[in-house]
């Protein structure tokens, strides 16, 4: 009874920690995308005002 | 970039660190060391997660003192990021300790003092994140934060005198007699877990700094791009 306990304690406590990685990844993986867009609308932008001049 | 590298460096050096400790302090918990009660075992989880949280929120209550005093944004962002840190490592010490409850006193929850003011607690720092998310204006967001967040840290004087105040099932720090090799784990295990933790905060304060810069240039330009 009580090992079950400290295994099921062992998993909580490693996946509590796994999800905090896994959570601040993704909102890297988001920043790097909206990254990527921001640098694609500079450069569409940049085409235009060449086009322009 | 120099400077961005070797903050990269230090902070991966704290996670291998962290890591290879933590190996060591699981291989003493679980094999190498065999503590006389068996419940000893929650100790290695529970004691650590509960540490660090408290570790949390004092670094967030400091960085908010500091926000109060200098108006900086990266104190505000220190101090909300170090809130959600600790409310996880929280919630796996209030999940922790009611399983030990279960084990050492027969229900997993008694309304012990401990118990119930670690839950307070608990809920007034989801306070803090519920209220700073709930005001759109970031400098009235970053000031209402601060001042709450000074005075849901009085809260945690409470649950550490809950044991003395109050009749409590749960041990006082001085009443615990561990001997050397259990102790010598625990620490262990409390320094993997801090070390985890400074990793953490490390990666998700860059993380929403970067976040902030992103937002404020992604303002900037669509504001000059409509102004044009």
């Amino acid at each position: 009874m009580v090992y079950r306990g400290v295994f099921v304690v062992a998993i909580i406590y490693w996946t509590a920690i796994l999800v905090l990685f896994l959570w601040l990844s993704r909102r890297l993986a988001a920043l790097n995308a909206r990254i990527g867009d921001l640098e694609r609308e500079v450069v569409e932008e940049g085409d235009e005002d060449e086009d322009e001049d | 970039m120099h400077i961005k590298e070797e903050r990269m460096m230090k902070r991966d050096v704290i996670l291998v660190i962290g890591a290879i400790l933590s190996v060591v302090a699981s291989y003493m918990a679980y094999v190498a060391v065999h503590p006389v009660r068996g419940d000893i075992y929650f100790s290695y989880t529970h004691i650590p997660a509960a540490l660090v949280c408290y570790l949390a929120f004092f670094i967030s209550l400091v960085a908010s003192i500091m926000y109060l005093k200098k108006r900086t944004r990266s104190y505000d962002m220190a101090a909300e990021v170090s809130v959600i840190i600790g409310l996880v490592y929280g919630i796996v010490a209030l999940i922790s300790g009611a399983i030990w409850a279960n084990a050492a006193w027969g229900l997993y929850w008694n309304w012990d003092p401990k118990q119930t003011t670690t839950l307070i607690l608990w809920i007034a720092y989801a306070g803090y994140i519920a209220v700073k998310y709930s005001i759109s204006d970031v400098d009235r967001r970053a000031v209402i934060g601060a001042v709450y967040n000074v005075l849901a840290f009085s809260l945690i004087p409470l649950t550490f005198l809950s044991v003395t105040l109050w009749q409590s099932l749960h041990p006082r720090a001085q009443e615990i007699t561990l001997s050397m090799p259990v102790k010598v784990t625990l620490i262990s295990n409390i320094v993997a877990a801090s070390l985890f933790f400074a990793y953490l905060f490390i990666v998700a304060y860059s993380l929403w700094s970067l976040e902030d810069r992103v937002n404020v240039m992604l303002y900037r330009h669509r504001y000059k791009r409509g102004g044009a």
